[in-house]
């Protein structure tokens, strides 16, 4: 056993060395255990999620995406167009919260909202940052499910109905 | 039912991603990233290859003056055994976890509602009443398509915890 430490404690020496050395291995470490876990959960866990079942088209419940913009205009048009467009899901909207933007995202969604019916925008005129405009978003949110999606990410095509 | 079209991981990737060095007509900046990848792997391999010679092949160790010191061959043997009792222990942990959530799932969470239900709906309508009072009824503030948050409207950060803690519903 390799001491890292002399306390004059034996026992402390021991339990500080093995604390360092989970501190230099722990990407080792780490790299073990989500190892393991992938074989426990293929193997040994017993409620593993079934295939998907597709949702008909009738029983859609509705989804709000709600998207935290701030300054965005370089981003904001590509993502809602691809939301509105290459989603397969049909009952959703999509919430833009728009926290302050000073940019030209304001004109930006203006002019989206004469393209898609469904592109509803809340303007926060004082920023306060993301998790105040989501607060905000929940109480004009009109879906019984909310997806957050941020302004320069998109979800696949058909993670709304999985 | 209308069918709906399921959209395989491949056209997603070719629908969102986009990448030169996957597309043809860019051969000059394939080959010149694939030697910077291979060369950078080197990098990462190099040092492993280097230290692992004198174990095993201690001749073109001496043959390249690789000397190999006591504390070298120690720490290896000591870093072999501490990683292998931690696979042991990690492994013991990990499936103990995996057992207990077994029991969990079958007996706990598919027969009990884990939240409180009749705290949810207090809080539903403390919230609630809160957005009619401060951005207008329910129906309104759902099918509104512009709305301008003023100043004074916005939330302070305690907002929701003060309301859940007056109608105590605390979080």
């Amino acid at each position: 056993m390799i001491k890292m430490f002399h306390t004059g404690l034996p026992a402390l020496d021991i339990f500080l060395t093995i604390v360092l050395l989970i501190l230099i291995t722990y990407p080792i470490l780490g790299g073990f255990t989500w190892f393991v876990g992938v074989i426990c959960y293929k193997l040994v866990f017993k409620h593993r999620q079934p295939d998907w079942i597709e949702i008909p088209e009738e029983i859609e419940p509705l989804i709000t995406i709600m998207i935290p913009v701030h300054n965005e205009e370089v981003v904001i048009a590509k993502t809602i167009n691809y939301l509105m467009t290459q989603l397969n899901y049909h009952n959703y909207e999509v919430l833009v919260l728009d926290d302050g933007s000073t940019d030209t995202t304001p004109e930006i969604l203006s002019a989206l909202m004469t393209t898609y019916p469904n592109l509803r925008v809340v303007h926060i005129e004082k920023n306060k940052g993301k998790a105040h405009a989501f607060d905000i978003g929940v109480g004009f949110a009109k879906g019984k499910l909310i997806l957050s999606n941020d302004a320069d990410t998109v979800p696949e095509p058909d993670a709304l109905w999985k | 039912m209308k069918k709906k079209h399921q959209v395989t991981r491949q056209e997603v990737s070719r629908r969102l991603v986009s990448d030169q060095y996957f597309e043809s007509g860019h051969w000059i900046l394939t080959i010149w990233q694939s030697i910077l990848a291979v060369l950078a792997w080197l990098v990462v391999i190099l040092p492993f290859v280097w230290l692992a010679l004198p174990f095993v092949m201690p001749e073109w160790a001496v043959h390249l003056n690789f000397r190999t010191y006591f504390e070298e061959l120690f720490t290896f043997k000591f870093l072999h055994w501490f990683l292998l009792i931690a696979v042991g222990l990690v492994t013991i942990f990990s499936v103990s976890l995996t057992i207990r959530n077994n029991h969990r799932f079958k007996h706990l969470i598919s027969k009990e509602v884990l939240h409180d239900e009749t705290r949810l709906v207090v809080r539903r309508r403390v919230l609630g009443d809160f957005y009619d009072e401060r951005f207008g009824v329910q129906e309104f503030r759902e099918s509104v398509r512009f709305y301008s948050i003023k100043a004074v409207q916005n939330l302070e950060v305690s907002t929701v915890k003060d309301l859940y803690q007056k109608y105590e519903v605390a979080l």
